[in-house]
């Protein structure tokens, strides 16, 4: 697999979140226009993300993290001075 | 405190302030990454509570080990508590989805489907079929594969990000990646071709 190819995960899936930017999306379409190989990697790829991909993190998980008040309680630590 | 831009402190000298008393430095450690931790964890819990809860015990079991762990973390490093928390966050996640297993085994055609369709919850009660298959599937995975694609895919970090936290190389980390995405695909079968 060569080194552009490699690349091809990351851009798919910053694709699948709108991450890619102009440029990248031109690249990764030049090199599937012409890897069959990433293409099939590609499908399969984008198929499996769309499976497990979880919905955006909703206004209540935000609020029941916050109202947990996590930072406010810091957990006892033993204490050492043997720092690298 | 200051928790972004040039001035703002690193993680590592955050972790050393909380070891020696600073009872903020702590605050600001959680509310710099708690959004990545819930990222990593909610795939695996049912509710925004549980959710809190998986964060929250990300934190505690990071911060109760540092007695033991953070002498011996190299914390010049920068990244370093980054990656501890992140590692143990991908392992609360997991741990929590493994004791819930008697849960999440019960089978959905136990209950009443006629009552489910007549008040409108098929769509409900498919979805929450994709889910146990999703995460039966993400079970089948290696520990590195699993954590690469927590990572990855809920945690959104750059390969050369997924590299650094588990301590391998960024070639690696895609392996371990295209591997799980493989299995992945393998093992969901139809559900992935919808």
């Amino acid at each position: 697999m060569s080194v552009e190819c490699e690349r091809l995960g990351a851009l798919l899936s910053q694709r699948r979140r709108g991450e890619l930017s102009s440029e990248d999306a031109r690249e990764l379409d030049a090199h599937l226009a012409g890897c069959a190989r990433c293409r099939d990697e590609a499908a399969g790829l984008q198929a499996v993300l769309a499976a497990v991909e979880l919905p955006p993190v909703s206004i209540q998980e935000l609020e029941a993290l916050r109202s947990r008040r996590i930072g406010e309680a810091p957990p006892p630590v033993a204490r050492s001075s043997a720092w690298s | 405190m200051t928790l972004v831009g040039p001035r703002a402190p690193s993680d590592e000298a955050l972790v050393r302030a909380h070891l020696d008393g600073d009872r903020a430095a702590f605050g600001a450690l959680v509310q710099r990454h708690q959004r990545l931790v819930l990222a990593l964890v909610r795939r695996y819990a049912r509710t925004p509570e549980e959710s809190a809860d998986l964060v929250q015990q990300s934190f505690l079991r990071a911060f109760t080990a540092a007695g033991r762990v953070f002498p011996r973390m190299r914390l010049s490093e920068e990244g370093a508590f980054r990656a501890w928390l992140l590692r143990v966050a991908v392992n609360v996640g997991k741990n929590h989805a493994r004791d819930g297993r008697r849960w999440r085994l019960e089978p959905v055609e136990s209950l009443d489907l006629r009552a489910a369709e007549s008040s409108g919850m098929t769509e409900r009660l498919e979805a929450e079929q994709h889910r146990r298959l999703v995460r039966a599937a993400l079970d089948a995975l290696t520990r590195r594969q699993r954590e690469v694609f927590a990572l990855r895919v809920d945690g959104e970090l750059p390969f050369a990000d997924v590299a650094r936290v588990l301590g391998i190389t960024e070639n690696n980390a895609k392996v371990h990646f295209h591997h799980a995405v493989r299995r992945l695909r393998e093992r969901l079968g139809g559900e992935v071709e919808r």
